[in-house]
């Protein structure tokens, strides 16, 4: 466990340290993210790397730890919106309309791209 | 020690809105458990209105509050991280899929992002209020990051995503249970819907659900619309 969560630690460090260091536009655990997956599919060019042994390894305990109490790590940061009542209560109609409108087109896009792609290019295989 | 020095005690201390954030959500999570799960009935939103509530009524500024609750918001970004794992482990479903899913995951943000900004925009929300919005699509915790980065209000987008989440799955949820093969599992949760337009909700009963391209700066998670 303790293994696991310095990699994830550790990961994070490095991409924070690129996105400020280089003055990226991401994120730093976002770019921490992505190093770990392109680590994990190096790893497994030399040593095979299943999903069982990636689930029972430190990282995968760790992984799935964290994982399992991400919607509590939101609460912290969500209730700082006491501070922005003002702004949602002026822009609520505004706002509403944005997510609602929004999140049809988005979905709509979404699907109809992938399908459509998906005839295009006569990909094989389960969705 | 009287009632007042033991409270002024308390609000020096990390431990009591620690404990407080913690006790908030198991109850919200309880009042969801007892709704049967309903989307509309969301815990992490309950917990939040929970906390908010409590706040007001104590008169502690969200700074006090803060103070406590900074332990479980640290986790966040060890938890991105760890997005990692289930990424990699679906990337054979993504590589199977890899021009349909790079081409929905292009357009969708793009769509994602513009008519959220275009539309509040014509409703005449400022600025500030624009950027909280614009990553409203991405899970929350990587959507809270770029909102930082924008020089947003984090919080703002917080509800936001949490918002997205509830209406996607209100949306989603009825169309893809009935086209869903009872033999998949995963597709009968409402939480395996095209996370393109709401990626809010972490993958909380399993850790393989979000599937995501790393290509992408955004973490979009889709998991793959199933047909």
């Amino acid at each position: 466990m303790t293994r696991g969560f310095f990699i994830l630690l550790a990961f994070q460090l490095v991409g924070e340290v690129a996105a400020r260091g280089l003055g990226l536009p991401a994120p730093g655990p976002v770019i921490g993210l992505a190093l770990l997956v392109v680590a994990l599919s190096l790893h497994q060019r030399w040593r095979p790397l299943d999903e069982e042994a990636l689930a029972e390894s430190d990282l995968g305990k760790a992984a799935r730890g964290l994982l399992a109490a991400l919607p509590l790590l939101f609460v912290p940061a969500g209730v700082g919106v006491v501070q922005y009542m003002g702004l949602l209560r002026e822009y609520g109609l505004a706002l509403a309309m944005a997510l609602v409108v929004s999140t049809v087109a988005t979905l709509l896009a979404t699907v109809g791209v992938f399908l459509l792609v998906k005839r295009l290019t006569g990909a094989k295989g389960e969705a | 020690m009287n009632p007042f020095r033991l409270w002024v005690y308390l609000q020096t201390t990390p431990l009591f809105w620690l404990t407080a954030t913690l006790a908030a959500f198991l109850v919200a999570d309880a009042l969801a458990k007892a709704a049967g799960r309903r989307p509309i009935v969301n815990h992490v939103l309950i917990a939040i209105a929970l906390l908010g509530g409590l706040l007001k009524l104590t008169g502690t500024d969200y700074q006090t509050y803060f103070n406590g609750a900074q332990f479980v918001h640290f986790l966040l970004g060890p938890a991105t991280v760890a997005l990692g794992v289930p990424i990699y482990t679906n990337f054979a479903l993504v590589r199977r899929n890899v021009w349909p899913l790079a081409a929905a995951l292009l357009i969708g943000a793009t769509v994602a992002i513009a008519s959220a900004v275009l539309v509040a925009k014509a409703f005449g929300a400022p600025r500030a209020v624009l950027i909280a919005l614009a990553p409203k699509s991405i899970t929350a915790g990587v959507a809270m990051a770029v909102t930082e980065a924008l020089g947003g209000a984090p919080p703002l987008t917080a509800v936001l995503v949490i918002a997205t989440g509830i209406l996607g799955a209100v949306i989603v949820t009825p169309s893809w249970t009935r086209s869903a093969s009872p033999t998949t599992p995963r597709a009968a949760s409402p939480w395996a819907s095209p996370r393109m337009a709401s990626a809010p909700r972490a993958p909380s009963r399993s850790i393989r659900s979000p599937a995501c391209s790393p290509a992408s700066p955004w973490d979009l998670t889709p998991s793959s619309p199933r047909r």
